[in-house]
């Protein structure tokens, strides 16, 4: 068997003549926390459910464990997945939304309590096993709900959401908990959200949507640093991008801005900058000098953020704030400075 | 302060008009069932109704006609809701319409007619007899009081059962399914449980409805049952005669726990408000044979449906129709007749837009006062102008009887009781809950900012009555007139008791008292489609104006 747990091959979806998903291709390692990133209609969820079970595909294949099941029922598939909803049944309490998949698998009533048991333990939940639903705060249903899938021990989790009916504080201690269940398990886990910062903070690898295509495959940190399109760029953090001409080492833009000392080898179309890779001072004398006008500022408390108008350009840049240092006010004659070894190149 | 003065004043001036012919005669029911002819208080009447075969045996078979009709508009209602909810089907709309047509009549209305149609020598046995050679009883005595109250009735169950139905997020079917369940297994152990409350709502109703109705059992000359035994103790021993109160409480008694078993059974939980997505359960294709079978069941299903007003309008064209097939030939006759008697019309137009009118106006008071007020004791006022719904019309009646008939107009001398004006307050009262309900749910989407708003440039409370609030409840308030209307127009047991002269009789007196005559079947079927037709006419009108609303969903989206 091969490292990969699922494989996913030129799978494409429509309904009608809308095109949901475009000849996807994907890998997904045994073990893995892996993501699907993207924004609200961009396929992700489809694709999830594609892999549930609860979507037909009109060509493709889909492989799990190297077994082809793109037609079998969601049933015959050993999948878990945790719904958005959390689509915990109000009629049952705790204990028998949890039991229920064991009783469909037809196993011994000894054997069903002491699952139940050990995978309350496991979500923190021993005492509440006899309340509905209703009775149970929205994190406490999260939690019902994966003690429901973990305990048929799936081969796959899926998790479509799962922190989004969560509020800020829950959320980031609900990331924990699902990243901690995942290490202490072992169980391939697909991740589908529209948070970049979740994404980030969660996936060993994650797979950028956007209209229905694959944008780019990796590791949070080598899509941060090394997008392939103006989208993956935007779409993990903030960048500016400026489109024009290289020539030699030289970068021109169609308005008139001028960067210099560009790496050789670069080709392309396009700069991206990130934010945090312009800067107040001259940390280096590589560095090259702009001046611009603030056009708006932002002040977040550890970080200002300040836009700003070069050449009919628009650039965000973020500082770091210290304690008494100089702030901005729109109008205002800035200077910055570039570091030219930290652009990247479309 | 002026504004709580006056909210104040009408709260109490709605309190009275609801203890004084609502609260009042149903106590006068309870008061006097244990009453002995001297007047002292005594259980006998209870102990003498459990003595007598006669109410044992009606009360057995009240209580077996409402379960077996609930038993058979569930079998009409099943398989339809399921079609709707579960597949891809174009038949979906004409279910839904279709569940609103037997709602248009009550049953006493077509239940002559349904003999014509499926009595022992009617239509359906004749030709059945003529190409197989056998009969079958449906309307032999107590079948037949249940297959018509259930043929009018089912659409209760269907239109819960949908509704319920609709709202099971598909998420809970698919989260059985990646847990490893399929077919049948999952439809009992996750569809069934969750489409309960709905089922249980519908079949509560329907027995309530079936078990209290009084004008199907007399006109299919069914006597030994509880309603008509009630009635015809009161008319005919009189108004003092203890057994039609006691009747009265036991019908009372066995409304009120039958609500309360249904509650008990959905143990208060409403599964609707837990599923936040809604949307309804997986929709499937059917296969090619399953598509034949369930237009065959829709088709039958609608057969039934229309036969009461197919057969009362045959009846109301036909001259004779006995012993055959299709009346032997076709008049305007009877339509003549009932054009001359077309006071029973008028009456019934004046009598409904009275008591519709009145309800409206109380329901907004008291939807408001609910809604937007402090006034203590306000809950109680809604509580007990919805019980109306749970008391049956005939007890109501007794009620009115035994209450008002000690009081004498001033100006002739005649018992208050016989005043035609008591017959619209009796309406009013009755049909209160359904213009109360349109009331609530209007008010209780508009944003009460938009009155603070109004109040914060110096509004008084009635500007902003009259400028605000019934601008922008006037849908709702239109809708809710047009129910109340419509239902009240065919309205009879309640009214039955009440009528002491033919001229202030309504429409659904007609119907009845001529429907009891083989002369008279005629031009009573002309007065039923009459009355159907107005029925017709308002449901379709306030369907216009709710859909009407529904395409404003512009303002409502501010409002809310």
């Amino acid at each position: 068997m091969s490292e990969n747990i699922i494989e996913i091959k030129n799978i494409n979806v429509s309904y009608g003549s809308n095109h949901v998903l475009k000849d996807i291709n994907l890998n997904i390692k045994n073990k893995d926390f892996y993501t699907f990133l993207g924004p609200s209609g961009c396929g992700k969820t489809t694709l999830l459910r594609l892999i549930a079970g609860f979507e037909k595909s009109q060509s493709g294949e889909l492989f799990i464990e190297g077994n082809e099941i793109s037609h079998s029922n969601p049933w015959e598939r050993d999948v878990g997945m945790v719904f958005q909803n959390y689509a915990l049944w109000p009629h049952m309490t705790v204990y028998k939304n949890i039991s229920f998949g064991l009783e469909e698998k037809k196993i011994q009533s000894s054997e069903i309590k002491k699952k139940v048991a050990e995978v309350l333990e496991l979500v923190d939940l021993q005492d509440l096993s006899k309340r509905y639903p209703y009775q149970l705060s929205g994190g406490q249903q999260q939690r019902v709900a994966l003690a429901r899938t973990l305990v048929v021990k799936p081969k796959v989790l899926l998790l479509d959401e799962p922190l989004s009916n969560l509020d800020a504080k829950l959320r980031v201690q609900m990331r924990k908990e699902l990243l901690d269940l995942h290490n202490k398990l072992d169980i391939t886990t697909i991740f589908v959200t529209h948070d970049q910062e979740e994404a980030n903070a969660m996936s060993t690898n994650l797979a950028i949507f956007n209209d229905g295509i694959v944008q780019q495959v990796g590791k949070p940190v080598d899509l941060y640093n090394n997008p392939s399109n103006t989208f993956v760029a935007n779409f993990l953090g903030t960048t500016n991008v400026i489109e024009g001409e290289i020539k030699d080492t030289i970068f021109k833009s169609k308005k008139g801005l001028v960067v210099k000392n560009i790496n050789k080898n670069a080709k392309g179309t396009s700069i991206l900058l990130r934010p945090q890779n312009l800067y107040l001072e001259q940390r280096n004398e590589k560095f090259e000098k702009f001046i611009g006008a603030v056009k708006t500022q932002e002040f977040l408390g550890n970080i200002v953020r300040y836009t700003i108008n070069i050449k009919n350009h628009i650039l965000v840049l973020d500082t770091l704030h210290e304690v008494d240092k100089k702030i901005y006010f729109p109008d205002e004659e800035i200077v910055f400075y570039l570091d030219s070894e930290k652009i990247k190149f479309l | 302060m002026f504004k709580n003065l006056f909210l104040k004043s009408t709260a109490i001036f709605i309190g009275l008009f609801l203890l004084i012919f609502l609260a009042v005669p149903i106590f006068q029911v309870f008061y006097v069932s244990f009453l002995d002819q001297n007047g002292h208080f005594t259980f006998l009447n209870f102990y003498d109704f459990f003595q007598s075969a006669l109410f044992i045996e009606s009360f057995y078979n009240s209580f077996y006609v409402a379960a077996m009709s609930v038993v058979l508009a569930s079998i009409f209602a099943i398989p339809l809701a399921y079609f709707t909810a579960r597949f891809n089907f174009r038949g979906s709309v004409l279910i839904q319409s279709l569940g609103f047509i037997p709602l248009i009549m009550p049953p006493f209305v077509g239940a002559v007619a349904m003999k014509l149609l499926f009595g022992r020598n009617g239509s359906i046995n004749l030709l059945l007899n003529d190409w197989f050679g056998f009969k079958i009883p449906f309307m032999e005595g107590l079948n037949g009081v249940i297959f018509v109250e259930s043929i009018h009735y089912f659409p209760f169950i269907l239109i819960n059962l949908i509704t319920s139905l609709n709202s099971i997020d598909r998420t809970m079917e698919e989260s059985a399914q990646s847990l490893g369940s399929k077919g049948f297994r999952l439809f009992r152990r996750i569809v069934l449980p969750l489409s309960m409350p709905g089922y249980i709502a519908g079949a509560s109703l329907v027995f309530l409805k079936v078990f209290d109705d009084l004008g199907t059992p007399l006109l299919l000359d069914v006597n030994n049952m509880l309603a008509p035994q009630a009635y015809l103790r009161i008319s005919s021993i009189g108004i003092n005669d203890p057994m039609g109160y006691v009747i009265g409480v036991i019908l009372v008694l066995t409304s009120v726990s039958a609500v309360y078993v249904a509650k008990l059974a959905l143990g208060g939980k409403d599964y609707s408000m837990l599923q936040k997505g809604g949307g309804g359960m997986i929709k499937r294709n059917f296969l090619p044979h399953q598509k034949y079978f369930a237009y065959f069941v829709v088709f039958f299903i609608l057969f039934l449906v229309l036969s009461p007003h197919i057969a009362l309008t045959l009846l109301s064209f036909g001259t004779i129709w006995s012993f055959s097939v299709l009346p032997d030939a076709y008049t305007f006759d009877h339509y003549k007749d009932v054009f001359e008697n077309s006071v029973f019309i008028k009456n019934t137009l004046l009598y409904c837009s009275i008591a519709a009118f009145i309800d409206i106006v109380l329901a907004f008071f008291i939807s408001y006062i609910v809604l937007r007020t402090k006034i203590i004791g306000r809950q109680l006022l809604d509580y007990v102008a919805m019980s109306a719904l749970a008391i049956p019309g005939l007890v109501l009646g007794i009620g009115y009887l035994r209450t008002f008939y000690s009081f004498n107009l001033p100006w002739n001398d005649k018992p208050l009781a016989s005043w035609w004006f008591m017959i619209v307050i009796i309406l009013a009262v009755r049909r209160l809950p359904y213009a109360l309900r349109a009331c609530n749910a209007v008010l209780m989407q508009i944003s009460k900012y938009l009155e603070e708003s109004a109040e914060s440039l110096g509004a008084q409370k009635t500007t902003i009555f009259r400028k605000i609030l019934i601008p922008l409840m006037m849908g709702g308030l239109l809708a809710g007139f047009i129910t109340s209307f419509s239902t009240a127009t065919v309205e009879l047991s309640a009214t039955i008791m009440l009528v002491s002269t033919e001229s202030d009789a309504p429409l659904a007196y007609a119907i009845y008292s001529y429907m009891q005559t083989a002369a008279g079947r005629g031009p009573g079927a002309g007065f039923g489609v009459i009355g159907v037709l107005i029925v017709a006419a308002g449901t379709y009108l306030s369907q216009l104006i709710i859909e009407k609303k529904y395409k404003q969903r512009g303002m409502d989206a501010k409002v809310d």
